[in-house]
């Protein structure tokens, strides 16, 4: 597990702004975004994140970190050790198969009829 | 005989008077309205429509029932088709148990929208279901006579006027004008009352709904002005109660419940003073 | 107790956009509330992937209907710092003017919503009336009513002249005075400060908390602007300085003030900056210009608070977009004040936090009018770029 919560303590910010992922290849790279003093200024924190491993949530931290994890993980498969948010935020059904692909007209027809 | 036919002009005049209605309301909003024949397309549409799976005996039968309350009063109110003794007794009787009807479609519908839409009806009806009973008879007893079909006073708000004052309060709820509709409130309850109806059925209490509010005015004009008069004054009766509706909103629902129960204690005092 | 599930949503009809929230109810009062997202999920930020910089600026104004340009503005703000792009005022000022129309008819739609969850229809029509006149402004000046796209990367799509400028301020002189009756209404009328007072309360140290933004966070007395704290675009200009509306108290009624005061400010910015513009000044011509750089951040004020937009950049293409909306911010405290209200406060209280949920999050990619509906597997693993 990657322990990240106690430095972002030692930060003091404001405020967490959002928590991004990208995936380039095989890499997974995590970016925070934090909001410092007055004049709100942003400043960003990346980790890397190997295939598999977990981070520790910043849940205790700054309490905003619930969705913007979920959507990390609901996306990437990142997992957040701590992160116990259960319901959905951004697929509602996981793992159909993809319906047939036909013309608008035709399933209007086929809708009439049943 | 001819009084059945006039009776039954009665329906399709209703629809027009929503239309009417609508189109009145449309106006003070500063808007153009629908068409004046809307509720007639509206009720086309419905019939169209699927209707929801059958649930349970009583959801399925209360539209009709209620739809027969409504050309019950027909019949008794402007022309008086079937009139007898104390049938003032049985008007009131009507009214209430058309919104029992309502309220046992509500609860069998099961869904949460209609339980809440039912309590709120149930406490609202514990007010103006006394206060009716008791303007009623009190607008009879004063003239002595027994029914609709005898009734003849002329002007009678000028003898009775807190009576008057009284039953056009209690048109606020039946008519469910704005501070006292929180039983189909939209926003909250998502029109409760009806929510789970489609399709015909819910066609059927659309029509046992504008019949009633027609019913309503023409009552008004009957008892308060007099026999000849009910027709013509429907429609501003019709324009003061739209006035009222669109400039108020709802309060919170302990504040209508009270407002209602302190009218009906009013009414009981009223019936030692016969004014 | 009896303790039952009340469900408001997916489809619920005092919410204008679909957001499922689970009241367990014991009697009419509140115990727990529980939310879940993601009904209106379309994948902007897949859509906005693997095109140029200029499509996907196409995409991202299309994210919402009512804040179309804070997200345009956003994402400029973005980018062009890493393109070589020399933006003249007018452009900023035309972009400035846009935007804070576009916050004065976002607060009147929202009004008119306010009172008709309470019932008073005529209140929400003579909003949504005097709206019509800032549309039409906008169909003057951009084209459409609604989505309008006036940017481009660097420059606009066209140069305001005379004529428009001239209408905007007549629009405005004319809805002026109508607004403050209404603002009078919403402040003064009997029954809408009884239902609004005391309910859906936020302190100002949960606010701090839960990092809220906008209008929300404001009226709790945080005092946050992107405009004014890190200013950006017309607004560094120092006749255009934006003083905030700042309340103490949290509660509905405060926010609903709040609201209604920053129509005004609006309309000063807006005044101020058409008396700013020279109308015979054009705008540069379009250009085809270089990315240099990987990762851009960029900020705006919506109307309803903080628009964050973070992207990533390779050989010109996007590699990654992620837009942080203002909504996702605040709905983090929705759970939090329903406990302990009444059912029937519940969506007073879900409109004065003003949810814009369709700026959130299926997609459905309509492609040569055959319609395709993808999963989360095939939405991040099987897309090929265009």
């Amino acid at each position: 597990m990657i322990k990240i919560a106690n430095s972002i303590k030692k930060i003091k910010a404001d405020r967490l702004i959002s928590i991004t992922s990208i995936k380039q290849g095989k890499k997974n790279t995590l970016y925070y975004h934090f909001s410092f003093n007055k004049k709100a200024e942003i400043r960003e924190f990346s980790i890397e994140v190997p295939k598999g491993e977990e981070v520790e949530s910043l849940i205790g931290v700054f309490q905003n970190a619930l969705l913007l994890e979920a959507e990390a993980t609901e996306l990437f498969g990142i997992k957040f050790k701590g992160n116990s948010y259960s319901g959905k935020r951004l697929f509602q059904n996981e793992g159909k198969k993809v319906p047939k692909i036909c013309s608008v007209t035709e399933s209007f027809r086929v809708r009439k009829n049943a | 005989m001819i009084e059945i036919f006039y009776a039954a002009l009665l329906i399709p005049l209703a629809l027009v008077f929503e239309g009417v209605r609508r189109r009145l309301v449309a106006r003070m909003h500063n808007r153009v309205g629908p068409p004046l024949l809307q509720p007639f397309y509206d009720i086309m549409k419905l019939f169209s429509k699927e209707t929801t799976p059958r649930k349970n005996i009583v959801f399925n039968l209360v539209p009709y029932l209620a739809l027969l309350c409504s050309l019950a009063m027909i019949l008794i109110v402007p022309f008086s088709v079937l009139g007898f003794d104390y049938d003032f007794i049985v008007l009131g009787y009507i009214f209430i148990l058309q919104d029992t009807f309502y309220i046992f479609g509500a609860v069998a519908s099961r869904s949460p929208f209609g339980m809440l839409a039912s309590v709120r009806e149930l406490l609202l009806m514990l007010g103006y279901e006394i206060t009716f009973l008791i303007v009623l008879a009190l607008f009879f007893h004063s003239t002595g006579l027994l029914g609709f079909q005898e009734y003849n006073a002329e002007l009678a708000f000028t003898k009775l006027p807190f009576a008057s004052l009284f039953l056009l309060f209690t048109a606020f709820v039946i008519l469910r004008i704005t501070p006292y509709d929180v039983m189909i409130a939209e926003p909250e309850i998502s029109a409760g009352f009806f929510s789970e109806y489609s399709g015909r059925s819910l066609a059927l209490l659309e029509i046992a709904e504008f019949i009633k509010d027609l019913v309503i005015y023409l009552l008004l004009g009957f008892l308060i002005v007099g026999k000849a008069y009910a027709l013509l004054l429907a429609p501003l009766f019709m324009l003061f109660y739209m006035v009222m509706l669109t400039s108020s909103p709802r309060y919170s629902t302990v504040v209508t419940v009270k407002t209602f129960l302190f009218l009906a204690l009013l009414a009981f005092a009223d019936i030692f003073i016969l004014v | 107790m009896h303790e039952k599930i009340y469900p408001i949503g997916p489809q619920h009809p005092s919410l204008k956009e679909p957001l499922f929230l689970k009241l367990h109810v014991d009697g009419s009062y509140i115990t727990k509330a529980e939310f879940n997202l993601g009904y209106a999920h379309r994948g902007v930020e897949k859509c906005a992937e693997g095109y140029f910089l200029d499509t996907a600026l196409h995409a991202v104004q299309r994210t919402c209907g009512i804040c179309s340009q804070c997200h345009s503005m956003a994402f400029l703000n973005a980018v062009e710092p890493m393109t070589e792009a020399k933006v003249p005022d007018k452009v900023y000022l035309q972009r400035l003017i846009t935007a804070e129309l576009e916050r004065m008819h976002s607060h009147m739609l929202w009004g008119g919503v306010m009172a008709h969850e309470i019932g008073l229809e005529t209140l929400f029509m003579y909003y949504w009336r005097e709206r019509e006149h800032i549309l039409d402004v906008f169909d003057e000046l951009t084209g459409n009513r609604v989505h309008h796209s006036p940017d481009l990367l660097g420059t606009a799509k066209r140069a305001f002249n005379k004529k428009n400028l001239d209408m905007v301020l007549e629009k405005l002189d004319l809805i002026e005075h109508e607004i403050k009756d209404l603002k009078e209404v919403m402040r003064s009328h009997g029954v809408i400060t009884s239902r609004f007072k005391k309910h859906g309360k936020i302190p100002k140290k949960m606010a701090k908390e839960l990092g809220l933004v906008g209008p929300v966070a404001r009226s709790s007395g945080i005092n946050y602007d992107v405009r004014q704290n890190a200013p950006y675009m017309a607004y560094r200009m120092k006749e255009l300085k934006v003083k905030p509306v700042i309340r103490t108290g949290g509660d509905a009624w405060e926010r609903t003030m709040a609201r209604c005061d920053e129509i005004f400010e609006s309309m000063r910015l807006v005044r101020k900056a058409c008396e700013m513009i020279d109308p015979k000044e054009d705008v540069p011509k379009r250009k085809n210009l270089f990315a240099k750089g990987t990762l851009g951040r960029g900020r705006s004020e919506a109307p309803r608070g903080e628009n964050f937009h973070f992207v990533a950049v390779e050989n010109n293409r996007i590699l990654r977009l992620k837009l942080r909306t203002p909504t996702l911010a605040n709905v983090i405290c929705y759970s939090k004040i329903m406990e302990g209200e009444d059912i029937t406060d519940v969506p007073v209280i879900l409109m004065s936090l003003d949810p814009c949920i369709s700026c959130m999050e299926r997609v459905a990619v309509i492609r040569n009018g055959k319609q395709e509906v993808w999963n989360s597997h095939e939405l991040f693993e099987g897309r090929k770029h265009d």
